[in-house]
């Protein structure tokens, strides 16, 4: 089960309203690379991980992940909290306001909305822990690339660590393949 | 450190030790980089985070249980893939301890951050304690 703790686990303050970039940003929410994909694939995964250390690595750093999922949402809440009808007609937002007004919705920075074929289950683990390493290189980019389109320090910060979370997510999946691979496991 | 029996010990055998190389470093710093590890630490454009700037007390405690519960993460992912580095183990019931402190100390001030919190037996019923985490502080 899961207990929920209330307190983001790095702060998020954003003090400017930027509409275009909450736009940007909620890919890290619905997108494919996302935290929403990240965190289903791996709690699905788990299941059929051969050892405790796969269903354990496999539980915490999902876990860990829905964390993360909070402070992407409780980034693109603050950045678009304050905004007029208008105004997010004015960035392409209409559609979303339309259909959401301020709600929040998982899509990517398209619009297009969240879907379960973004986390891929083989039930082999060394395919598996191979998906989630590209998926943690790949969201590592991703982040690389929304931190090129602002100036925010108050966006930048959290992005900044949420990139490095990838980076250490990668090694211990990488480590768990390697182990795996040098044991046998199909 | 407990000493108790463990069913996993005959099973697993110790990885090459790559782990060595993976010494932590103060969790301060390795909170605000997202990265405990200063060999797996790879900056983007900025070679330091951006410094956290608290903007009130109450920020200011909670960073500090943030801070404990981020190197207690980054431990025990270490320790999945390495279950027998007595000196992670040792670290994390350090960083244990300081975690449980820290959040005692923000929660007789602030309210329960949490449904297990020695801070319910309040009237009215604090879970409800302004701010929710995704509010501006």
């Amino acid at each position: 089960m899961w207990k929920y703790v209330k307190m983001l686990q790095y702060p998020v303050n954003i003090k400017n309203k930027d509409l275009q970039m909450a736009k940007y940003l909620v890919t890290q929410y619905g997108g494919s690379n996302g935290e929403l994909a990240a965190a289903l694939r791996y709690l699905n995964q788990r299941y059929t991980m051969p050892d405790e250390k796969g269903k354990a690595l496999l539980t915490d750093i999902g876990t860990e992940e829905l964390a993360h999922l909070e402070i992407i949402a409780a980034m693109v809440y603050q950045l678009m909290k304050d905004a007029t009808p208008q105004e997010l007609r004015a960035v392409g937002l209409g559609g979303h306001y339309a259909e959401h007004a301020k709600a929040l919705y998982p899509t990517d920075a398209n619009g297009f909305p969240f879907t379960v074929t973004y986390f891929a289950t083989t039930g082999d683990p060394l395919a598996d822990l191979q998906e989630d390493m590209a998926a943690e290189q790949k969201a590592r980019a991703v982040y690389e690339n929304l931190i090129n389109l602002t100036n925010d320090p108050d966006v930048i910060a959290p992005l900044s660590f949420l990139r490095q979370r990838e980076i250490i997510h990668f090694q211990r999946f990488k480590e768990l393949f390697e182990y795996y691979k040098a044991k046998g496991y199909k | 450190m407990n000493l108790y029996y463990n069913p996993l010990q005959s099973s697993l055998t110790n990885i090459p030790i790559s782990n060595q190389k993976q010494m932590p470093i103060d969790s301060q710093t390795g909170f605000i980089r997202g990265n405990l590890f200063a060999n797996l630490y790879e900056p983007y454009l900025r070679s330091e985070p951006f410094p956290l700037k608290p903007i009130n007390q109450r920020e200011s405690l909670l960073n500090k249980v943030r801070e404990y519960d981020f190197a207690l993460v980054e431990l025990d992912l270490f320790l999945d893939n390495h279950p027998n580095d007595q000196e992670k183990i040792q670290l994390y019931n350090q960083y244990l301890k300081q975690s449980k402190q820290a959040r005692q100390e923000y929660e007789q001030r602030y309210g329960p951050l949490s449904l297990n919190s020695d801070w319910l037996n309040t009237y009215p019923w604090g879970w409800l304690t302004p701010p929710w985490p995704w509010e501006v502080s």
